[in-house]
């Protein structure tokens, strides 16, 4: 009897310590995580009216789920397809757009700068944008002010921030004070 | 009075003490302290590198030398108006351990950086290439690994040395 529970408990700890093994051997090396790439930024803007200055278009609307992984020269861009709402400064052709991001999938793990993700699908965002000017790709597409600088999530009328921007951009939490910020001077 | 006193001069000790480990760490290491390299980009571009990665080699505990099928690999290309001049990525990992980093110079906008900055964006592309991640605390006088171009900084500052020898 005492042996059979001996045996029992036996069993269900190296059955617990191989599911631990095989869980950590999972999230360590198979399960999608967050790799940031380490660069270096050409800048960093100081708040909502530099960005402004800069940016040819900014518009708000949601992030599609047509998303298009490109690898140039040893590095995985992603170009997400982009339905306009709303223009807030200057003029787009379309209604659709192609947005050229830094990172994405690359099949094992996400790439992130300065701990951003590319656009989530079926996400709003208000964006400061640039005509993208380059060669990863050769169909029009925009880039955004800052690489994650210039890209707010929305949810209803609060925003959220992209990670590591300025503290005057840190801190706006609705879509209020941000279109009020674009709007002053 | 004196209470208060003491306090103040251990916050000042800390306060002294602390940026002397500023340095962040990416979480990535080489197995070994002998990282392969190459720099064949062209121009100056390759001149910069050589500068900066025997700067990281004499000066810190890694000894970084040349091979045509490298750990640590170099490209300078036009990437466009993407916001970055320079970028690390891991090209072959497993858990911790790195085996292959790919920098990328980025000429859309280094090609009118003076060599000085220039070498600044490679150095500091070298210096995630050994496991740093970025130093802001410092200002952009402190490190090499300050985040953005403003840096006034080209080479390693002893904070950068104190933060590679802490890996190796
Ligand atoms: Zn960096």
């Amino acid at each position: 009897m005492v042996k059979r529970i001996k045996r029992n408990a036996y069993t269900l700890m190296m059955t617990a310590l191989g599911l631990l093994l095989v869980g950590g051997i999972y999230f360590s090396f198979v399960a999608p995580k967050e790799v940031e790439v380490g660069v270096s930024l050409d800048k960093q803007y100081s708040s909502v009216d530099e960005m402004k200055q800069e940016a040819q278009l900014i518009v708000e609307g949601t992030a599609s789920t047509k998303q298009q992984g490109i690898r140039y020269q040893n590095m995985l861009f992603t170009v997400t397809d982009f339905h306009i709402n709303k223009t807030i400064k200057g003029h787009a052709d379309k209604k659709t757009i192609r947005i050229l991001e830094t990172g994405g999938f690359d099949g094992k793990n996400y790439l992130t700068v300065e701990g951003n993700k590319i656009m989530d699908k079926n996400q709003s965002y208000v964006l400061f944008l640039q005509k993208y000017q380059g060669s990863v790709t050769n169909q029009d597409a925009y880039v955004i002010i800052g690489a994650y600088q210039g890209k707010f999530a929305v949810d209803g009328n609060d925003i959220s921030p992209a990670h590591k921007v300025a503290p005057a951009i840190a801190k706006l939490e609705t879509k209020q004070a941000l279109i009020k910020d674009i709007q002053d001077q | 009075m004196k209470k208060g006193l003491a306090i103040f001069a251990f916050l000042l000790v800390l306060g002294a003490w602390s940026p002397t480990f500023a340095y962040v760490l990416w979480g990535y290491k080489w197995a070994s302290p002998n990282i392969t390299y190459e720099c064949d980009m062209h121009g100056d571009y390759t001149t910069q590198c050589n500068n900066g990665k025997t700067e990281w080699s004499n000066w810190t505990d890694v000894n970084l030398s040349y091979s045509s099928n490298p750990g640590i690999t170099t490209t300078a290309g036009n990437y466009g108006n993407v916001s970055w001049s320079g970028l690390c990525s891991v090209g072959s990992s497993s858990g911790s351990t790195v085996y292959r980093m790919d920098i990328s110079i980025n000429t859309y906008y280094t090609d009118s950086y003076s060599s000085q900055k220039r070498k600044g964006v490679i150095t500091h592309e070298l210096g995630h290439a050994l496991g740093l991640s970025h130093e802001n605390r410092l200002g952009p006088g402190g490190s090499v690994m300050y985040d953005n171009d403003g840096r006034t900084v080209y080479s390693p500052t002893q904070d950068d040395i104190n933060g590679v020898n802490a890996i190796y």
